[in-house]
């Protein structure tokens, strides 16, 4: 194992958000998005997080960037800062060090504003430096992310998929941050703009020590960016591996099920159908009493004690936690 | 090095040129002007009218305004009233009054409304709560029935008229503010920015002031005709300027008694406000069309 | 019965820009589809594939027109013929679901009322107890878990894979021919477009159903179609069998995207993926005359800028636009 430093130390993490009621007498339902998670993350990695709809990451990555504030546990952020989130949701001490990129690259930069506006905006935010050094700044920064002087003066709803993503990178990187959580970004980018966004990272990675937590609901991209993988459903950390091993040895029939699912040149060509996993993703406004996979596992040693207990992460081989009492 | 391939989509407007193209817009510069040339011989008008307000002459009262009777002249473009008061000298001491009074009481609705909508809107729950309850309690008790009351307390002046004005129209606004706000936070890039640690005074200046101040703008120009209007009224009635000082409603009050054989008393100011409510109309529709905030 | 099921011949869909000028969204772009086949569409935003299928369903919006050109849909020309006529088609027998669900169901009704005002548009005699079950035989084909609680269901309480399970249901309650899926999986969770793309398989084979299936991924259209077009700036820059598209493309776009594509072994983290570049002075502005992917083609030399490569045959159905072929 490699001698980094934990950068990020997450503990039995859960979040709740309550939902309105239904009326004045009727009790608060909640959803219960995160059902704790314990994980500890390096420095200088690239981790995937991958799940779907509904698995939490989103929250997880929230309140990771502390605009939003855990239900219980807690996150610490390289082994002395609590992360903490004040009441109007914004991140009071790890702004700079700690980044979340959004999905929508469009939505997450302001409206009616140009590039050179909206790159100005985490500088004067947090009082850096006086104009010719930010500009400065900035331009280093764009010449990083290979993008042209150009985009400056543009509005970005004119510009392409890829390079509105790039603007929200840059964003990102002018706080000099440490690390960058990726939520989707590159989801609805095309394949090529895509590979451009994932060379990137890899570059800030290897020459700014970044450590990027990359949140993806397809696995197949994290295959090629990825030195760990997290894999979620509904809340729960389902399984954690390095990449080649969990590629190859995935255990947990969730992983399984998702890996077969990706489409792939090979199933194109012999037209072999995909393997479907049936049903949807059970409502999470419900603590279920055993492993939250049951409902659609088709694992043949599936059982009762499936049905009625919690599995926890434990070790299924080296640096390999499964969440799983069947493999 | 490689570059990415930058494809534009499609053009923005420019702020300038929405700013441009509202001066381009015939409708707008008409009644713009219409209301400049109203609002000058109202600063002017001790320069302009003819005779003082206040000076009767009993033998010439009730002379039809120009070209409407044989006792007609130059001298009364107006006509005059019951006391022989020259009704273009008092129309022109009254407008000062009137548009005083609307701009005061549009400025106290619009600033305390966006204001109190700001805050409501971003700083959350608590403050928000407070300050809708006391919209609520605002908008339940109608403009009249405040005006009435708080006027028979106290003898109502210029300014308190304009304070009960103002009062009784920002909730409104406070509240149409207060959804804006609402709408925008829980976009993609107000979240961005509080990851990026900015405050909520921050968001607030930086993304929400010049919107909301520019998209209220066209609602400014209405308020402004409908305060003209309601202190018309309060003072037709009664409640609100009273003599000797002079307004647009006083003298359309003083005509009440004699619509029938000297209409022009009440109609000739009438005229005014129809003139100024209608201009205010078409510049605040070409406010909407040209800035489209 | 004539083989072929649409045909567009030598498009051009046009828009106007303020300003007077007109933008060419679809250069000169022909096809056909035979019956029960399937067409894939590739290409990455931009590339005009959904002003194509606007323009196929006769929906372009206001600023657009085709401006030469034809569409035939069994043989009738769907620019001639009377609006009626053409109502009977659209949405009968050409049915079309996007990426949006949300699009197509009508947040305020109940799935049950749509589903039911849909069946009796199609079929004006029958009765409202022969409407529901006809509904629930299509829930029931496409394999949704519980056809009657979706029926009570309102689109926001469904789930994004729901939501477009009831958008396919929707648009084969007409007696459908063609079906035309505008990236249809691209908001979905891997697991969920999985099942998308299984039910639409089994509905081809079971009705004989011809497809338009539309990604900006190779590997998704691959799944599904015989043949595969790939897309560029209004254009087709190759056209083919997909056995020949995936195995041995001719195009430097399409080469370069199947580089990009998940294989089962994964990729090799230490090959360096380059993404297109902008040559030095070339404007990001589209090239006059020349061909259009020029800009940033590894390979692009003196004659690309100069002129338009035209679309050649290349092999037995594959087609390729470009001067090195």
């Amino acid at each position: 194992m490699s001698a980094n430093d934990i950068i990020l130390d997450i503990q039995d993490l859960y979040k709740d958000y309550q939902l309105p009621r239904k009326n004045i007498f009727g009790k608060p339902s909640y959803v219960h998005a995160v059902q704790g998670i314990t994980i500890q993350l390096e420095r200088g990695l690239i981790y995937g997080l991958v799940g779907e709809s509904g698995c939490g990451k989103t929250t997880l990555a929230k309140m990771i960037a502390g605009v939003e504030m855990p239900t219980r546990g807690g996150i610490r952020f390289d082994a002395e800062h609590l992360i903490k989130c004040d009441t109007t949701g914004r991140q009071r001490e790890n702004s700079r060090r700690v980044q979340l990129i959004l999905q929508d690259a469009y939505a997450a930069l302001p409206p009616k504003r140009t590039v050179e506006q909206i790159l100005n905006e985490p500088l004067e935010i947090h009082g850096l430096g006086n104009a010719a050094e930010r500009r400065k700044k900035i331009e280093a920064t764009l010449e990083t992310v290979q993008l042209p002087l150009s985009v400056l003066s543009r509005y970005h709803h004119e510009l392409s998929a890829g390079v509105t993503q790039k603007i929200n990178i840059t964003r990102a990187l002018l706080l000099d941050v440490e690390l960058i959580l990726a939520d989707e970004s590159i989801s609805s980018l095309d394949p090529i703009s895509r590979i451009e966004i994932m060379n990137l990272f890899l570059k800030l990675n290897a020459q700014h020590n970044l450590t990027i937590v990359f949140i993806a609901h397809d696995i197949s991209t994290v295959q090629f960016l990825c030195d760990k993988v997290i894999v979620m459903y509904l809340g729960v950390c389902v399984e954690y591996a390095d990449n080649p091993e969990i590629f190859v040895n995935s255990m947990h029939p969730y992983t399984q099920a998702l890996m077969n699912a990706v489409p792939t040149l090979e199933k194109g060509l012999t037209g072999e159908p995909l393997y479907v996993l049936e049903g949807e993703v059970p409502s999470p406004t419900e603590m279920l009493p055993g492993c939250n996979f049951y409902s659609r596992c088709t694992h043949p040693a599936r059982d009762e004690q499936c049905r009625t207990r919690k599995p926890a992460l434990a070790e299924k081989r080296s640096g390999h936690l499964v969440n799983c009492f069947k493999v | 090095m490689t570059e990415s391939t930058i494809q534009s989509r499609q053009q923005t407007q420019r702020p300038f040129q929405t700013a441009r193209a509202l001066f381009r817009d015939k409708t707008f510069l008409i009644s713009a002007l219409v209301l400049v040339l109203i609002v000058l011989a109202a600063v002017f008008a001790p320069l302009i009218a003819s005779h003082s307000p206040d000076q009767m002459d009993i033998r010439a009262r009730l002379t039809p305004p120009l070209f409407f009777g044989q006792k007609a002249s130059f001298d009364h473009l107006f006509g005059t009233d019951s006391l022989g008061r020259d009704i273009a000298s008092r129309i022109l001491f009254g407008l000062r009054t009137s548009i005083m009074i609307a701009f005061f009481s549009v400025m106290i609705i619009f600033g305390i409304g966006i204001f109190v909508g700001l805050l409501s809107g971003i700083y959350g729950k608590t403050v928000d709560t407070i300050i809708m309850t006391m919209t609520d309690i605002q908008l339940s008790l109608p403009l009249l029935v405040i005006a009435v009351i708080l006027l028979a307390v106290a003898p109502p002046t210029i300014l308190s008229i304009t304070v009960v004005l103002g009062i009784s129209g920002w909730p409104i606004y406070a509240r149409a503010t207060r959804s804006n706000v609402l709408r925008e936070t829980k976009k993609d890039y107000i979240l961005a920015a509080r990851i990026m640690g900015a405050s909520s005074f921050w968001v607030l200046k930086k993304y929400f002031l010049k919107n909301v101040v520019l998209s209220t703008l066209s609602f400014v120009v209405l308020e402004f005709g409908l305060m003209i209007v309601w202190e018309a009224l309060l003072s037709f009635i009664g409640i609100g300027i009273q003599p000797p000082n002079i307004s647009l409603g006083t003298i359309m009050g003083d005509g009440l008694n004699y619509l029938i054989n000297a209409w022009w008393i009440t109609t000739i100011p009438g005229l005014f406000i129809t003139v100024i409510t209608i201009s205010l109309s078409f510049m605040s529709r070409s406010i909407v069309r040209t800035l489209s905030v | 019965m004539n083989r072929i099921l649409l045909e567009a011949r030598r498009i051009n869909v046009v828009r106007q820009e303020p300003g007077g000028a007109e933008k060419k969204l679809i250069d000169d772009l022909s096809f056909s589809l035979d019956r029960g086949q399937t067409l894939g569409i590739v290409g990455e935003s931009g590339s005009g594939k959904s002003i194509l299928v606007s323009a196929i369903m006769h929906i372009l919006p206001r600023t657009c027109m085709l401006k030469s050109g034809k569409i035939f849909f069994e043989g009738e020309d769907l620019y001639q013929i009377p609006k009626d006529r053409l109502n009977t088609i659209r949405g009968f027998q050409i049915a079309m679901i996007s990426d949006n669900p949300l699009e197509i169901l009508d947040p305020i009704c109940t799935v049950e009322k749509q589903v039911r005002e849909t069946i009796m548009a199609h079929n004006p005699g029958l009765s409202k107890e022969a409407v529901i079950e006809k509904g629930l035989s299509i829930f029931k084909s496409l394999r949704m878990p519980d056809p009657e609680k979706m029926m009570h269901s309102y689109p926001y309480q469904l789930s994004g894979g729901m939501k477009q399970r009831v958008a396919i249901a929707l648009a084969l309650c007409g007696d459908v021919k063609l079906l035309i899926a505008d990236d249809a999986t691209r908001s979905l969770d891997v697991t969920v477009a999985a099942q998308i793309v299984e039910i639409l398989r089994k509905m081809k084979q079971d009705n004989q159903l011809s497809l338009i299936w539309i990604s900006n991924s190779l590997p998704v259209c691959s799944l599904l179609a015989e043949r595969i077009m790939i897309m560029y700036r209004g254009k087709i820059l190759e056209i083919g069998p997909k056995e020949t598209i995936l195995r041995s493309p001719r195009h430097f776009y399409t080469q370069k995207m199947l580089q990009v594509t998940p294989k089962s072994e994964g990729f090799d983290r230490d090959q360096k993926f380059r993404g297109f570049r902008v040559k030095a002075g070339a404007a990001a502005q589209r090239t006059e005359g020349g061909c259009e992917f020029a800009a940033i083609c590894d390979h692009a030399g003196d004659r690309c800028s100069a002129s338009t490569p035209e679309l050649k045959q290349v092999g037995e159905g594959h087609h390729c636009r470009c001067h090195f072929v």
